[in-house]
């Protein structure tokens, strides 16, 4: 099957919402299930990881778990009201 | 015999009844204007979050059209000026003209991105060497369509002081006919897209497009008959055409915000 390349926004997003699943299902979110949630090799996850650390979207606890911070939350807000306008006129 | 209609009448506002006519006039241009920078602020916010150069188009777009309903309020209110009352008209057609292209471009740009969204002029080049017939057209309408603007005053300023009316009524002519073109591409690319999406219930921005090229035809129609009725109708089309886009984003947004409010319950 062909995936499609992600956009590096579609990108952030996708972390984050699958470490907001991850603390859902499990209390917690680890990076090897973020992995497996987002689709991503370990290595470009890293990456990604400390940009958006950087950007304050997302935090590493003390003991290795990612934790979304406030900015993180309002950015997924406002993609998913981008891309639900964006769609809505078929663009 | 009966009297013939003038065939260059520019604002079709001066058909309408002059004591109805300065508050219809009032009504729908800040109905038009607001809707239109309304949408042009929304997907404004969405380019800038986003950066998707694709998406410029559609606010660029909105706001050229917002301003070309402003210039046929100003035309109309000038009426009586020999020189702004042409001028403003002008003003009026190009700018709505270039308006439904930019947003056509997002559309276009939407369905072939290239590397980043964005189109250089060598990417334009490179097309026209490819021979693809319709790239070189989505290149070279847009530039026509600006110089067209810009070329025909210009040569009309040099060859005499005043505006030419019967020039300018034709102009109005072609470039309504463009227009009615141009909004149908727009009109099968938000459809295709939607029903590709399997977003078929959102079917507001196609019907809302439809409406605006109704507006086009009854313009048409206006145009060679001087009819106040279709003129009136040609405004309550575009009025709602408008109206409904708005209604569409705000539908959006309010369905995205209840997502996200059913999941963080859920959570």
């Amino acid at each position: 099957m062909r995936h499609e390349k992600r956009h590096r926004l579609q990108l952030y997003y996708d972390i984050l919402c699958a470490i907001e699943e991850d603390t859902f299902r499990n209390g917690d979110a680890r990076p090897t299930r973020i992995q497996h949630y987002s689709r991503l090799s370990y290595d470009k996850m890293v990456n990604h990881f400390a940009e958006m650390e950087s950007r304050g979207m997302m935090q590493h606890t003390p003991e290795g778990l990612l934790t979304i911070t406030a900015k993180g939350r309002k950015f997924i807000e406002q993609y998913d009201e981008l891309t639900t306008l964006i769609e809505s006129v078929g663009l | 015999m009966p009297e013939l209609p003038n065939p260059n009448i520019l604002n079709p506002f001066v058909l309408m009844d002059p004591s109805v006519a300065p508050a219809v006039a009032l009504i729908v241009m800040a109905a038009s204007v607001s809707a239109s920078f309304l949408i042009a602020r929304y997907f404004f916010k969405s380019y800038s979050f986003s950066g998707f150069g694709y998406l410029l188009g559609f606010p660029a777009g909105f706001a050229f059209l917002g301003l070309s309903y402003l210039f046929q309020y100003a035309s109309w209110a000038l009426a009586n000026d020999a020189v702004m009352y042409p001028a403003f008209f002008w003003m009026q057609v190009i700018l709505q003209s270039e308006g439904i292209t930019l947003i056509a471009l997002s559309y276009h740009f939407k369905n072939n991105p290239g590397d980043s969204g964005k189109v250089t002029f060598r990417q334009g080049m490179q097309a026209i060497a490819r021979y693809k017939l319709k790239h070189v057209l989505v290149v070279v309408l847009p530039v026509l369509v600006v110089s067209v603007s810009f070329i025909i005053p210009s040569s009309a300023f040099v060859s005499a002081p005043y505006f030419n009316y019967p020039r300018l009524a034709d102009l109005s002519f072609v470039m309504t006919v463009f227009n009615i073109a141009v909004l149908g591409y727009i009109f099968k690319s938000a459809i295709i897209s939607l029903v590709k999406a399997a977003n078929a219930k959102l079917l507001y921005a196609p019907v809302a497009f439809a409406l605006l090229a109704l507006e086009q035809y009854s313009l048409v129609l206006t145009y060679f008959d001087n009819s106040s009725v279709a003129f009136a109708g040609s405004l309550a089309v575009r009025v709602a055409g408008l109206a409904l886009l708005v209604y569409a984003m705000r539908h959006a947004i309010r369905m995205a915000a209840a997502r996200r409010r059913d999941l963080e319950i859920e959570a």
